[in-house]
């Protein structure tokens, strides 16, 4: 307590952007290692909290808390539990790989690098605000330096997407704006504290706690993004750099979901109860819808985009069923398709700037040429796949379980999924890698130490959770099945 | 009190009304080239007011001359923000091209001052007649100043201006004549107490109907805003800028006084309770929906950056709009907290047109092109003022809006929040537009800012990401000033 950790790694990638701005325009390579540096901070503190973090407790943890606006009642107040704390981690060792994976871009490098510092602060913001207030601030700051991050550094159809990507998400944030002054003015005295509105809030009439539950469900599940939402991903995914792709599909993602456990489960729970059939269902058309289309890509970064779609719903179905394994194995999909989807889009990277172009029909037999590229890639590829050993396996697994309980038919569509996503996975292996070397590709560099340098962490990752996932699940236990416990009313 | 002692609360006024009549003498006086320097001296006559506007404010509150002038914490906003306005332009107004090389300063000057002199009675008007005048004062100004540079756009534009002025002015005479003849009062606080018990509160209410109608054409807001595109497009750019902040907040600090002095009460609840029969919040309601969503729909439409500005800041008005029709502190003082954030925004982003103006590309959506390369100061600060504009924190345009709608929200106007929130991602799409402009299209064209302006656009863009920030001292100044409205003192 009183440590102010929180803020300090919250807070120094901001102080870093600034730097970053001081840099004169023509030391790139200072720049880059301004950027670097600073974030590197946030990551020792994260790793640091982790091995402080107590592990029994389902409360929130190193908790700061300051009054901010006395006329209306709005604290600066951050605190982490097992839901956020694996996120927040999650993101500082993205984002430093994120600048490590975009040491190549040249143009407005300035300003580049500063965003994605912002937008670091804005995204450990959102996991760790407990002020709702202080909650809306963070999820907004992180919207604008994406959009530029998109718009001036993206692909070629960038403009459409970026606007694309802002419209939507600013659309679904609004009706949270609302909701937010709704149960401000409605409870006595007024405020925004997320963990006295978790009392209170919870004795709406069932009408009440429905449409508030509505509106927090069209800001979260367009983050997601939920069926029928989810049209901007694929075009901010695609369009993006591949430092963008990694932090929308790794952790943007997830601050849909990590919402709808934080602002729908707890604040809500009557009407949680009533509508987890109806997240479930949706779930189950993530998973499945995602996957097909998925398997009709012939762009591999599309392709990626898609099966993020998919692997989001298996966090959906999980949360739903509301039992232990469920609402556990949903979450830890979170961080575990957050790793596994970043190596996928960095290994996207890889390829296209070597060949600048992402047609999967034009590749081939990669495997000979790139014997390193291929292995690292087939780590992730069957992680992605739910292969036994690595650590998508263990989620997707406690969350078929989980919902298995409760929800059959559901179950049974959605392990369909499971078998579309082996199909377009291996497909894809083999029109990359497999076969006879395309003649184009006969010079082609093998993956550089830098770009490993990115990728062995997150396989490291992936390979130890995939054997030894108790740490996580430890990490998320309690404050889940307080939380689960709290919906279904003990 | 004597008369005499009554004056030292109009000392702010006098100063600068004496410093425009200054530089109006001067500017016949001097010769051609020294004319440039002379609205300085309204710009200190800015200063000093301001600064013994501070000084007085530990008196408030007062009511003066008879009820005619209140001196209270609501006023005190209103005339600190027109002095800061009247700074901020007189300041451009000399570093302005297109302004300093008509050589004629001291007269743009003493137009200005004068304006501001108006607008500052007006935020102080106790009675329909002190009101009457003052926004007339602020009106005629408007007037000249938009056809300052005698181009023929600029000579359209005031006459156009006049115009719809003079119409709007008879028919808020014609409201006020009403409303005198069913209650025999034309003190706005008196005016409350009378309303209550008149035998003809349909005719007060036809009558408060027909003279808000002429305010709604000063303030620009629909079904009463045709006039101003054309007339912020066909003014000097520096004045569009002037027009689009000061005359509007002179209607806004008239419309919340006359509403909530006259024509609403509130005793120990944060509520004002409204006359029964008198049902003007669902009126206003209805104006703030129609401005916000017409204003925002056709700025989606235009190709013109100052056409663009002008239907942005009718959508502007219409949020302000919702803040009354709230009726409680918190919506009042989120409408006089919103104008603050909306001079910031709003005169910036006026200001990087203007200075991409002069340097010859035009005013077409075309000229921004870039601009984030080609001046990186300049572009970076229009971020900022376009995405408080829309609404984004950590920016004082979002917290404007997080409290009026938040208002709205604790009224129980619903739909009106509703609307409110979603004309916000609309405004995103032309806000958005100019965005995609500045930065995901590129230019080799090199800008460079006329000088002065890199200053004011940064302390501009400073205190709009600081008032999104600390905004607790300037709120609870404006709950402050709200609160005395519709209390008898």
């Amino acid at each position: 307590m009183g440590s102010h950790l929180l803020s300090w790694m919250t807070f120094l990638p901001l102080a870093g952007a600034v730097l970053v701005l001081l840099v004169p325009r023509s030391r790139k390579e200072l720049m880059k290692w301004v950027a670097l540096i600073s974030t590197l901070p946030s990551l020792g503190i994260s790793v640091y909290l982790l091995t402080q973090f107590n592990f029994s407790s389902s409360s929130f943890q190193f908790v700061e808390k300051g009054l901010w606006i006395p006329a209306f009642n709005i604290h600066y107040y951050m605190g982490v539990d097992g839901l956020s704390m694996p996120m927040v981690f999650l993101t500082t060792l993205l984002v430093t790989i994120c600048i490590i994976a975009s040491w190549r871009i040249d143009t407005g490098l300035k300003g580049y690098l500063a965003l994605f510092l912002m937008l670091e602060t804005g995204m450990l913001g959102v996991f760790e605000a407990l002020d709702f207030f202080l909650f809306y601030v963070f999820w907004e700051v992180g919207l604008f330096p994406m959009y530029f991050i998109i718009g001036i550094w993206g692909g070629p159809r960038k403009e459409y997407a970026a606007i694309k990507f802002f419209l939507y998400t600013l659309f679904g944030s609004v009706f949270m704006l609302l909701s937010m002054l709704y149960m401000y003015f409605t409870t006595n005295p007024h405020t925004f504290d997320l963990t006295v509105l978790m009392q209170s809030a919870a004795g709406y009439p069932l009408r009440i706690q429905m449409i508030l539950f509505a509106a927090f469900y069209i800001a979260f599940s367009i983050k997601v993004p939920v069926f029928p939402f989810h049209t901007w991903l694929p075009d901010a995914h695609v369009e993006a750099p591949t430092a963008g792709s990694v932090i929308l599909a790794g952790i943007l993602l997830k601050m849909g979901t990590y919402g709808l456990l934080r602002f729908n489960y707890q604040l809500l729970p009557d009407a949680t109860r009533a509508a987890a059939y109806f997240l479930a269902v949706m779930g189950t058309i993530n998973i499945v819808y995602g996957a097909l289309v998925a398997m009709a890509q012939t762009d591999f970064k599309k392709l990626v985009a898609y099966s993020s779609i998919s692997h989001m719903g298996y966090v959906l179905l999980g949360i739903a069923s509301l039992t232990d394994q469920g609402i556990i194995g949903g979450t830890m999909q979170m961080f575990n398709h957050g790793v596994i989807t970043a190596m996928l889009f960095l290994i996207v990277g890889v390829i296209y700037d070597r060949v600048h172009h992402r047609d999967l029909n034009r590749f081939g037999g990669l495997a000979s040429a790139m014997p390193l590229y291929a292995g690292i890639t087939s780590i992730a590829f069957f992680a992605g796949m739910g292969l036994p050993g690595l650590n998508g396996f263990i989620s997707e697994a406690l969350t078929f379980l989980g919902a298995f309980k409760i929800y059959k038919i559901l179950t049974i569509i959605s392990a369909t999924g499971v078998v579309l996503t082996a199909g377009y996975m291996l497909w894809t292996m083999e029109r990359v890698f497999l076969g006879p070397l395309n003649e184009a590709y006969k010079g082609i560099k093998e993956i550089s130490a830098r770009e490993m340098l990115c990728l062995v962490p997150l396989a490291v990752i992936v390979v130890f959770l995939g054997i030894y996932p108790t740490p996580l699940i430890d990490l998320m236990k309690a404050t889940l099945i307080a939380i689960k416990g709290g919906v279904l009313g003990f | 009190m004597t008369i005499l002692s009554q004056i030292r609360f109009l000392i702010p006024e006098i100063i600068v009304s004496a410093g425009a009549l200054t530089a109006l003498v001067a500017n016949a006086l001097l010769e051609s080239k020294e004319r440039i320097q002379t609205p300085y001296v309204v710009l200190v006559s800015f200063a000093t007011a301001l600064l013994t506007l501070v000084i007085l404010a530990a008196d408030a509150p007062q009511k003066l001359l008879w009820g005619t002038y209140m001196f209270d914490a609501y006023a005190v906003y209103f005339k600190g923000f027109f002095l800061v306005l009247g700074t901020v332009i007189a300041l451009l107004a000399v570093h302005t091209p297109s302004i300093s090389s008509l050589q004629s300063g001291g007269e743009f000057a003493s137009l200005l001052g004068f304006s501001i002199v108006g607008a500052m009675v007006a935020a102080s008007a106790g009675d329909f007649i002190t009101m009457v005048v003052a926004v007339e004062t602020v009106s005629m100004l408007g007037y000249v100043l938009a056809g300052f540079t005698r181009t023929r756009l600029s000579r359209e534009a005031a006459v156009k201006y006049v115009l719809y002025g003079a119409f709007s002015t008879a028919i808020s005479l014609f409201g006020i004549s009403m409303i005198f003849w069913a209650t025999g009062q034309l003190e706005f606080k008196q005016l409350s107490a009378v309303v209550q018990i008149s035998p003809y509160k349909q005719f007060v209410f036809a009558g408060l109907i027909i003279f808000l109608t002429g305010l709604f054409f000063k303030a620009a807001a629909v079904p009463f805003h045709m006039w101003s595109p054309d007339v912020y497009q066909g003014s000097p750019t520096l004045v569009t800028a002037y027009f689009s902040v000061g005359p509007k907040a002179a209607a806004f600090a008239v419309i919340g006084r006359v509403l909530l002095d006259g024509f609403a009460r509130r005793t120990m609840s944060v509520d004002w309770i409204v006359p029964p029969g008198i049902d003007w919040p669902i009126v206003i309601a209805v104006i703030s929906a129609l401005t916000m969503t017409v204003g925002n729909l056709s700025a989606l439409l235009q190709k013109d950056l100052k056409r663009m500005l002008a239907y942005s800041s009718i959508a502007h008005a219409g949020y302000m709009l919702a803040g009354f029709a709230a009726k409680n502190v918190i919506g009042t003082s989120g409408v006089l907290y919103y104008l603050g954030a909306y001079l910031l925004m709003n005169l910036g982003a006026f200001f990087v047109v203007l200075a991409v103006e002069e340097t010859g590309k035009g005013t077409h959506l075309d000229s921004i092109r870039g601009l984030g390369w080609t001046s990186p100061l300049a572009g970076a600060t229009m971020a900022i003022f376009l995405l408080s504009l829309t609404g984004i924190p950590p920016f004082a345009g979002f917290v404007g809006k997080l409290v009026v709608f938040g208002a709205v929200v604790k009224s129980k106007l619903y739909w009106l929040a509703v609307l409110g929130v979603l004309n916000s991602v609309i405004s995103l799409g032309y806000y958005g537009l100019m965005l995609k402009k500045i930065y995901l299209e590129r230019s080799d064209e090199q800008v460079i800012l006329p000088r002065v302006y890199s200053p004011v656009l940064v302390a501009l863009a400073a205190l709009t990401v600081f008032l999104g920030i600390c905004f607790n001292p300037l709120i609870e100044y404006t709950a402050h000033g709200a609160k005395l409205l519709g209390v008898l003192f």
